[in-house]
């Protein structure tokens, strides 16, 4: 998955000091913004896992965050100077005189979780509109063509099969041709499998 | 994680991470290391330390970078690990998957055909896979050196970015293997055999992504940043 560390902060000294911290140890894209308009070129990408350092001070409840959220996996550190304020929009908060170490735990908690694809919707059963569309995921249609058989758009078709894979734990075409396979969804006295995958 | 230095003892490499053993070889170097240090048995066997110290340390932490310090280092250095490791996925490797997964199937008697699947499954990777490797030995690598060699005779159109394949396809094929077995597929055959199968797949999967992240992380920025210099 596309990573990337975006760090948020007015305070030049604070981004300088975050950057030095942090480059080097992760091998990973780290972007500064000055100010929450840099966030707005966010609104257009989606599939990524996305950690933002930030002052909630000025930046937890900016609209924006929203949408962004909506396409990504998204966590909110907040980097504050003061200790009695809560911020319910930061999925963590440290105050300013945190030890760096603590920082950066923190960050490759966060990205590790993403290599190990425990991903909530594992392991939940498949609805009969799935099945039927992994049915002819598997027979080779495109698509479009799917779409056209289920009388369903191609939009719906993509996101039937994005919960298909989220459910299965299985990403490859081929690999989702052998589940069905497994499972009987198509017929293999009718077609070869191994001209299948 | 603990980044290794070149006075580091040797042996501490593969205590810490055995993984590392056939990284190690890959390098020339021999098991009998007495308590040696990194740099000694590097020097031992005319290796860049520095160079070994950076393919060890990537490979021991995913997240260490040594950016600047690669960026010293000629590619040629790297092509040259990039291909012994290719070999050592062909000759060894592949070879004892295939091996391993014949075995399996030998061992099934009856209602097979969930393994013929996996079987089928397994070679369409094995075909990837190999295609890639092909790819990068007989246009990426040659592009690279004679980049280096030659860096005016190259066609400036052509940039390693077109060249270097994704790796994602690969990737997500051998974790969907893993997967198909450990999940979804009736245990009709012997456990061992497939427990060895299964822990050299997942062995293999370590080596091979650290392998793919060297060559999209490192070898291709390295690249592009001579491809700069030549082409302002
Ligand atoms: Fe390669
Ligand atoms: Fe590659």
């Amino acid at each position: 998955m596309n990573r990337r560390i975006y760090i948020l902060h007015e305070s030049e000294i604070i981004q300088k000091g975050l950057l030095a911290i942090l480059k080097g140890k992760f091998n990973i894209e780290i972007i500064p913004f000055k100010d929450a308009d840099e966030l707005l070129s966010l609104q257009t990408v989606s599939e990524r896992r996305m950690l933002f350092i930030i002052d909630p001070d000025r930046f937890q409840h900016l609209k924006v965050w929203q949408n962004i959220k909506q396409r990504n996996t998204v966590k909110l550190i907040g980097l504050s100077n003061s200790a009695n304020q809560t911020y319910d929009s930061c999925d963590k908060v440290f105050l300013l005189n945190t030890a760096p170490g603590k920082i950066i735990n923190e960050i490759s908690g966060f990205f590790d979780n993403g290599n190990e694809s425990a991903n909530e919707h594992e392991g939940e059963e498949l609805s009969a509109r799935e099945k039927e569309v992994l049915k002819l995921v598997a027979l080779g249609h495109s698509n479009k063509i799917i779409a056209d058989k289920l009388f369903i758009s191609v939009h719906t078709v993509i996101s039937h099969r994005k919960n298909i894979t989220e459910k299965l734990g299985i990403k490859s075409i081929s690999g989702l041709t052998v589940y069905a396979i497994l499972n009987q969804l198509i017929d293999t006295d009718e077609i070869n499998p191994e001209d299948l995958i | 994680m603990k980044i290794f230095n070149k006075n580091d003892k040797m042996v501490t490499l593969v205590r810490a991470n055995y993984h590392l053993l056939p990284v190690i070889s890959r390098f020339g170097i021999r098991l009998g290391f007495k308590d040696k240090t990194i740099e000694n048995i590097c020097e031992e066997n005319k290796i860049n330390t520095d160079f070994f110290l950076a393919i060890v340390n990537t490979f021991h932490n995913e997240n260490y970078f040594p950016e600047e310090q690669f960026l010293q280092f000629s590619p040629l250095l790297l092509v040259q690990y990039l291909r012994k490791t290719h070999r050592y996925y062909i000759e060894y490797e592949l070879p004892k998957m295939d091996n391993l997964l014949g075995q399996l199937k030998k061992s099934c008697s009856s209602g097979c055909k969930e393994l013929e699947v996996i079987d089928a499954f397994y070679k369409r990777y094995k075909t990837e896979l190999l295609n890639h490797i092909n790819d990068e030995e007989t246009r990426v690598f040659p592009y690279v050196l004679e980049l280096v060699n030659n860096p005016r005779s190259v066609d400036p159109n052509f940039s390693i970015l077109e060249y270097e394949k994704e790796h994602s396809n690969v990737e997500v094929q051998i974790n969907d293997l893993k997967n198909l077995i450990i999940k979804y597929m009736d245990p009709v055959y012997d456990e061992n055999i497939c427990n060895e199968f299964l822990i050299t797949l997942f062995r293999f999967e370590i080596d091979i992504n650290d392998h793919a992240r060297i060559e999209d992380t490192i070898l291709v920025p390295l690249v592009v940043s001579i491809e700069d210099k030549y082409r302002g």
